[in-house]
């Protein structure tokens, strides 16, 4: 199981050469560990909802959730535990700088308001929006901007509303101009 | 889950008064405005789904409806993604849900989002048959000499097939052990075809198809019906395999399986709190589509039974299959609500 | 051999102008639902459907084949060029197809993958053609244990504790299962780990989750090295096509080992995008060149992608004679087949010759169409690669957006995939494999039903896997596959000790 260890290894900067360190290796092996640890716990709580055994009739509808959330749960542990072992060197290799971090937010949290505005404003709007606000933020100019959203909401609108017949969730602006 | 001949008789009444009743004024006020969504649950190639876009190819080629029409597949759950979706778009009447009974049969055994009285009924559109297949070179040649093998063998060791758990093969397979008096084994799978396929392998013993799932199966001569849920026999049909016809496989009833009848019904639904007139045009247009001929081919070719019930007859249908089959899974312990 | 005579009936069947403009359509359109994830193949051929009703069952089935080809071509552009798989059975071609496109290679990457796609459907459909009444036999000997046997088997061959870290393997392999079994269990007909959610109750889609996984995960990750985008000279010179396309004999074991694999899954039904990724599985750790997998060795892209096409194709075979569909796409056709009122089964074959046959022969055409349309798309993608990467990924963003709505037309599955972004991100930098887990998805909910209708029919024995030789030797091989680096090690002590 390799392949996708072996790309994001050689992937240059992770180390973050000249980025002041933020979260260490050591670090974020621990909060992956509590993830799985809450993630087993939750499949456990749900499949107790249902029998867990194994009757004549083979196994119950919880048997499979409950066995792979305790096995989930005990992987965390184990993975906890190797990387405490090794805590010395994984505590000094840094997976994430201040400035990676930064970028990183930077992208994510206006992919989290796209989601946010989706259902309220239509996805029409909040792709326009956000493709604009982007493209404006990456210092592309006005222009740039309002061509990139604008063609954006133009081509997807012909092609799921009259080719795809897949309408898009729409919002106050397209009910205002009675296209809603 | 029986329909009783004179629960219909009274449907029907009820129908023609009401239809008789209905405001005329009220139906004509609205259209819909915008393309209307048919929400389907089943997933594609299912026998909900071809029900649906069986209406849909109707009402393209009569233009029953000024708008287009959107068929989205929301088959996740046995169907219950579909009524659950359906019933968030609360007064939205651009929206038709289509099924089956299942509406108001997967409330009472899984823990779902809507109550059978949720949704608003519109019409039933087709009644769909319900038969014992076996495997076409099995040793019996009835069904009364399979039933008489379950009770000389070790019924455990005989096995029926069927869609899912809990649903209408299943709830079918456990009247038929009332009936008969033996528990056999019951093996659900994930849909008609599968449970089709796995008899002409010779995996199970029998299942309890729709005609329109296992046709293919017994031109081909891998399966073939031993007897029909009906109270009597189905109208003479061109023959099928070896000169016989559905009008020669006898009922089940004939057959010493005290099921006079079986069915399951194609539904039309509309999301909860539309306003009357929204129903009663949809109901108007699926009348319409009732009548065509090619909804006639389609039932017949696919051995279903044409009958049309409207919104009063199909609320008395819920309420009565509701309350009998609540008794039912109160005693198989089945229930969760 | 009856066969080839009513193919040749099938092509002059087939060979219209006006089929063969289907196809072209067809195709065209299958390249652009293709290409764009979450509207995949299934989705295409729905759209399609009501245009159908009013055409004869030939041109319809010619319709919608070829669209279903095109999709399939167009999936695994996008997988190559953005690591964002446009199909779930073009996952497997991420692995090496992206790594390829990052070292400039896209053109050899995407023309390795068009062809070998291409022979994988040829192979695949020469089979329906001349073995088609066996077969169907066959397909009709599989019951639950064989159908859990087929599973384990694809299962087997590409899971491996070999090295790495086994525990992160376990953790992608049990999260998979996991999210498999969210929603209805038709085993028992109860809701499983929806926690009274309604947007729980149709399952957790795998397709939201691999667009989480490896669309936004992987921008996230390109986001915080540099604004740049990694694949470069993506221009499509004849002559690298030409080299590329002269390479690919070179690859003929695992071409041939693939198109097995693929006709394997396609009969069996295990599904496509549990055949290429049976198929990568297999080639890694069988390939000479097995080291190289997943930093953009070209026979990581050969093997997914020619047993995902041949069992694609090879799912039409039991879908016409048995009704039972091979992929998601065949259940959308099988609905169609229905209502143009035609009945699957053996007889289909014997009553409505021109129907299967002018298939079967448009399925020759449509793919040599397809895969010369699809080779002419390239540059358009190339294009699209010149703008600069800060206007790309927020393009990419919307794309992802538009896919993951469009999956159920559900708010929820935004979120869903907004979390998955942030989970494939931390997957990536803490080494855990993400493959598994995407197999375990595909391949849980199914192995698992097997698994508990295989026990209720022998009332709780295992006896039941090893009761005829066809089960017992699926079951068997593998056990031998999954323990494949124990035996082998062993093999290379005994050898030393000798």
């Amino acid at each position: 199981m390799t392949q996708e260890s072996g790309t994001s290894q050689a992937g240059p900067g992770h180390a973050g050469g000249g980025d002041a360190p933020l979260l260490s290796r050591l670090a974020l092996e621990l909060i992956g560990a509590l993830v799985v640890l809450g993630f087993g716990a939750t499949v456990i709580w749900g499949a107790l909802e249902h029998d867990i055994g194994w009757g004549d009739d083979g196994p119950q509808p919880g048997t499979l959730p409950f066995w792979l959330g305790v096995i989930a749960m005990l992987a965390a542990v184990a993975i906890a535990v190797q990387a405490l072992r090794k805590s010395e060197a994984l505590g000094a290799q840094i997976v994430l700088g201040r400035t990676a971090a930064k970028q990183t937010a930077a992208f994510l949290l206006p992919i989290a308001a796209l989601v946010a505005l989706t259902v309220p404003l239509g996805l029409y709007l909040a792709m326009g929006i956000y493709l604009f606000g982007m493209v404006m933020w990456h210092g592309h100019g006005l222009k740039a901007a309002i061509v990139t959203a604008v063609a954006a909401i133009v081509f997807n609108w012909v092609a799921f509303e009259y080719w795809f017949l897949l309408p898009l969730p729409k919002g106050p602006i397209e009910a205002l101009l009675g296209l809603g | 889950m029986r329909l009783s001949a004179a629960a219909l008789g009274a449907a029907f009444g009820l129908a023609t008064a009401v239809s008789i009743a209905a405001p005329a004024a009220a139906q004509s006020t609205w259209r819909p405005s915008k393309p209307v969504e048919f929400v389907v649950s089943s997933g594609p190639g299912g026998g909900t789904d071809t029900f649906a876009r069986t209406v849909q190819s109707i009402i393209a080629k009569y233009e029953l409806l000024p708008v287009s029409v959107i068929v989205s597949n929301k088959g996740g759950g046995s169907g219950a993604e579909g009524f659950v979706y359906g019933r968030l778009a609360e007064r939205d009447p651009h929206k038709l849900i289509f099924g089956t009974n299942n509406e108001w049969l997967l409330p009472l055994v899984a823990k779902v989002a809507w109550k059978p009285s949720d949704l608003t009924p519109v019409a039933a559109m087709a009644f769909d048959e319900f038969a014992i297949w076996v495997k076409a070179d099995s040793p019996y040649k009835t069904a009364a000499e399979y039933v008489a093998a379950l009770r000389a063998g070790q019924p455990a060791e005989f096995r029926m097939g069927g869609s899912q758990s809990k649903d209408t093969d299943e709830i079918l397979a456990r009247m038929v052990e009332r009936a008969i008096g033996i528990r056999f084994t019951y093996v659900p799978f994930r849909g008609g075809a599968e449970v089709g396929v796995q008899l002409a392998g010779g995996h199970i013993h029998s299942n309890v198809n729709n005609p329109s799932e296992s046709i293919g199966g017994w031109r081909g001569g891998q399966v073939r019906p031993v007897c029909i849920f009906a109270p009597q026999r189905l109208p003479a049909t061109a023959p099928v395999r070896d000169g016989v016809g559905w009008g020669d496989i006898p009922t089940c009833a004939e057959q010493g399986i005290n099921i006079t009848e079986y069915r399951m019904p194609r539904t039309v639904f509309l999301p909860p709190r539309v306003p009357e007139n929204v129903a009663a045009y949809y109901a108007e247009v699926m009348k319409k589509v009732f009548d065509t001929p090619e909804w006639k081919e389609f039932t017949e070719r696919t051995l279903q039974t044409a009958r049309f019930l409207g919104a009063e007859e199909m609320r008395a249908l819920m309420t009565k299959e509701e309350a009998a089959s609540r008794a039912l899974f109160q005693d198989l312990g089945w229930l969760v609500n | 051999m009856e066969n080839l005579e009513a193919l040749m009936h099938g092509f002059s069947v087939a060979i219209s102008f006006q089929h063969i403009a289907l196809m072209i359509g067809g195709v065209l359109l299958g390249i652009l639902v293709g290409v764009l994830p979450g509207l995949g193949a299934p989705n295409g051929v729905t759209l399609l459907l009501p245009l159908t009703f009013s055409m004869d069952p030939v041109s319809a089935i010619i319709l919608l084949t070829s669209t279903y080809w095109g999709a399939l071509f167009g999936g695994s552009t996008t997988s190559i060029l953005f690591n964002i798989p446009g199909e779930p059975s073009s996952v497997a071609t991420t692995f090496d197809g992206h790594p390829m496109a990052r070292q400039g290679k896209a053109t050899e990457a995407l023309t390795t993958a068009f062809l070998s796609a291409g022979f994988g459907a040829f192979v695949g459909i020469v089979v329906i053609t001349l073995l088609s009444g066996f077969v169907t036999s066959f397909a009709l000997r599989f019951a639950p244990p064989e159908y859990f046997a087929v599973y384990f088997l694809a299962f087997a061959s590409f899971v491996a504790f070999g090295g790495g870290a086994p525990m992160k393997t376990v953790v992608s392999i049990v999260t998979g299962f996991a999210l498999a079994t969210v929603g209805m269990d038709i085993v028992s007909g109860g809701m499983r780990l929806t926690f009274d959610m309604p947007e729980l109750i149709r399952g957790v889609s795998f397709l939201v989750v691999v667009i989480g996984l490896f669309g936004i995960g992987e921008l996230l990750l390109t986001m915080e090295d540099s604004l740049e985008f990694k694949p470069v000279a993506t221009t499509l010179s004849p002559k690298r096509v030409l080299a590329a396309a002269c390479a690919l004999p070179r690859h003929w074991v695992a071409l041939a080992r693939s198109a097995t694999v693929g006709i394997w899954m396609g009969i069996t039904p295990g599904g496509p995008t549990a055949a290429s990724f049976m198929s990568y599985g297999l080639a890694r750790r069988f390939s000479r060149n097995g080291a190289n997998f997943g930093r953009g060795e070209p026979e990581g892209v050969v093997s997914p992608e020619t047993a995902d096409h041949a069992a694609g194709t090879a799912a039409m075979l039991p879908m016409l004679a048995l009704g039972i569909p091979g992929s998601a796409t065949a259940a959308v056709m099988l609905g169609g087949l229905m209502i143009w009122g035609l009945n699957p089964g053996p007889m289909l074959f014997i009553e409505q010759r021109d129907f299967v046959w002018g298939m079967i022969a448009s399925m020759y055409l449509s793919n040599i169409v397809a895969v010369v349309l699809v080779l002419a798309t390239v540059p358009l993608f190339a294009a699209i690669l010149r703008l600069p990467f800060t206007i790309v990924a927020p393009l990419i963003v919307v794309v992802c957006t538009i896919s993951a709505w469009s999956v159920a037309s559900a708010g929820f599955d935004l979120w869903l995939m907004l979390v998955f972004g942030l989970v494939g991100w931390g997957m990536k930098k803490l080494d855990y494999p993400i493959a598994p887990l995407v197999l375990a998805m595909v391949i849980g909910d199914k192995a698992e039903d097997a698994f508990r209708q295989s026990m209720i029919i022998s009332h709780g024995s295992f006896g039941v896997f090893w009761s005829n030789p066809l089960v017992g030797g699926i079951a068997t091989l593998g056990l031998a596959l999954l323990l494949w680096p124990v035996v082998s090690m062993v093999l290379r002590k005994m050898r030393r000790a000798a």
